[in-house]
């Protein structure tokens, strides 16, 4: 397990592990700023690992493509949009506003498979805490907001985050091993209507939809 | 008939599920980074032994049957083995009923019903067949949370059998009930108050399950800074939180927010998964080093049984047959260990 001082750099290091498929490296997990690596002992030595790990250089800001982006539509008709505006002293409009203007980053992928944290929550939409008690089910899709952070719920769960609204996309498939966002990721919020979300129903993030355009758009 | 067609009339009926029965393999591995739990037998020790004894590589399905076994009929000819905790075990067919003590492969016919009771000690027992359990592959494993459910049938090839028990020094592990828990300092170790808490034993709580067991004892303080991310986690990471330790299990979530103050060495994480409600740990801290060592000990260890009982199981004769026993050798229960004293030949200490 490794500490960084940066999210990011933590991301981008666990990011080139996981790339080099080191023999017996099984997984490099980024959360918030730690990364701990996964190894088999049957396929190499945990102990001559550390220093083998540790010359890999955390390619922050280096290679030719740099962090993905994924691009969310979302529909935002949540639950807890009026709510959430009220309690934040802001219109439900200027809250989805700068819900899709912010660039979000993954900053850990937990607390259920594919589920991902999102950082770079705009100031002004900060601060609400979770909801007490939580809801027992979360529909999935719902796009919700608490503390610093955003999130995307990728199966119907429990949650206390506030609901804004719902992606159509499938964001994360256990049964077909769909996981596109890792962290370290980028993610951007479009906001779309009801024609446009029963259009894009159950088309995986990055899929080509039924128009021929793509998500990401543009 | 096509394996297909096979598989869609043979196998298991759960006739009752038991307390918490679920199909394990070996998990899911390389999605701790997509916030998938690896899953799998929790104790995967003894997993293996029952796939071993059911003729199968580690890597087969079985079920893992918690504390209460349930019953289940065979919907074909089937050779399957019991590894684990001991449970009482029954096969009842038309001719009567006969006792099945683990750890044994046996054959079921079609029609027989396997009854498998409460466990008088120890939480987990395995019940393997040849070939494996064949649920649906999902991102790899057929791990699955989801406890059985009554009428379901779980899908297997017909195989059969005969009774085969091997001879307990083919089984041989260094002794280690009672013995406490070794762990290793976690990366929040310093945020300890008390740093000797793992001289106080614990008692295992009935909230325990594949997610994690939470235990008893006097409270741990533990110094928790404010807005502390989550950190990744562990199978047998052992947490601090609302000052009781809570031991992680196979299905825990990859990312957590309690201070992780512990890990449990990975040798004696199959022991963890044989604690039961009011069991009472102990815990001993060791280096780092020494916990590597346990590790590489143990899977030689296991690699040594396996291979012994490959060559048993595969080559007829070194496990211990009641059928081929002599005549005169008096009644007993299938499967008794009749050859317990028997003097083993070719036994490693390994």
């Amino acid at each position: 397990m490794a500490r960084f001082d940066r999210e990011d750099e933590a991301a981008a290091w666990a990011e080139a592990i996981r790339s080099r498929r080191l023999p017996g490296v099984l997984d490099a997990v980024a959360c918030f700023e730690t990364v701990a690596v996964f190894a088999d002992p049957d396929a190499v030595d945990p102990g001559a690992l550390p220093e083998r790990l540790l010359a890999i250089a955390s390619p922050i800001g280096q290679g030719p493509i740099g962090p993905r982006t994924h691009r969310v539509p979302v529909l935002y008709d949540g639950k807890d949009l009026d709510e959430a505006s009220r309690a934040l002293g802001i219109e439900p409009g200027d809250l989805v506003r700068l819900h899709c203007e912010a660039v979000f980053v993954v900053r850990a992928i937990g607390f259920l498979p594919g589920f991902p944290y999102l950082g770079g929550l705009p100031e002004a939409l900060t601060g609400l805490p979770r909801r007490q008690p939580p809801r027992t089910r979360v529909p999935a899709g719902s796009v919700a907001i608490a503390g610093s952070q955003s999130c995307i719920y990728p199966a119907e769960s429990p949650g206390g985050w506030h609901l804004l609204g719902r992606t159509p996309l499938v964001i994360a498939d256990l049964s077909s091993g769909f996981f596109p966002m890792v962290a370290g990721d980028l993610v951007r919020f479009e906001p779309i209507g009801p024609d446009r979300f029963d259009a894009l129903r159950g088309l995986r993030l990055g899929e080509p939809d039924r128009g021929g355009d793509l998500i990401p758009l543009r | 008939m096509t394996e297909r067609d096979e598989l869609a009339t043979s196998g298991l009926t759960v006739l009752h599920p038991g307390a918490w029965t679920t199909v394990q393999d070996l998990g899911r591995l390389g999605l701790r980074s997509r916030g998938v739990p690896p899953g799998g037998a929790f104790d995967s020790q003894s997993h293996e032994l029952a796939n071993a004894l059911a003729g199968n590589p580690p890597g087969a399905a079985t079920l893992e049957l918690v504390l209460l076994g349930g019953k289940f009929r065979a919907d074909g000819p089937l050779a399957v083995a019991l590894a684990g905790a001991p449970m009482p075990a029954r096969v009842l067919s038309g001719s009567g009923s006969r006792t099945v003590l683990p750890p044994i492969g046996f054959g079921l016919l079609p029609g027989d019903v396997l009854e498998l009771g409460g466990l008088p000690s120890g939480a987990r027992t395995y019940l393997a067949v040849r070939g494996g359990w064949r649920t649906p592959i999902v991102s790899g494993s057929r791990s699955s949370e989801r406890p059985l459910r009554e009428g379901e049938r779980i899908p297997a090839l017909p195989s059969s059998s005969p009774i085969r028990r091997p001879r307990p020094c083919l089984l041989a592990i260094p002794g280690q009930e009672g013995l406490p828990i070794r762990i290793i300092e976690g990366p929040d170790a310093e945020l300890l108050v008390d740093r000797d808490w793992h001289q106080n034993p614990f008692v295992v709580s009935s909230e325990s399950d594949r997610m994690g067991l939470r235990l008893d004892g006097p409270p741990i303080q533990v110094r928790t800074p404010p807005d502390r991310p989550s950190i990744p986690v562990l199978p047998g990471g052992i947490q601090v939180s609302g000052g009781r330790p809570i031991l992680l299990g196979v299905a825990a979530g990859t990312m957590g927010g309690y201070p992780l103050v512990a890990v449990v060495a990975s040798a004696d994480l199959p022991r963890l998964a044989q604690a039961r409600p009011r069991d009472v740990l102990r815990f001993a801290p060791i280096s780092l080093a020494e916990a590597r060592r346990l590790d590489r000990e143990s899977r030689r260890a296991r690699r040594g049984i396996l291979l012994r009982l490959e060559a048993a199981v595969g080559g007829a004769g070194t496990l211990a047959d009641p059928e081929r026993r002599p005549p005169g050798s008096g009644p007993s229960a299938e499967g008794e260990p009749s050859d317990r004293n028997r003097p083993c030949r070719g036994r490693e200490d390994g």
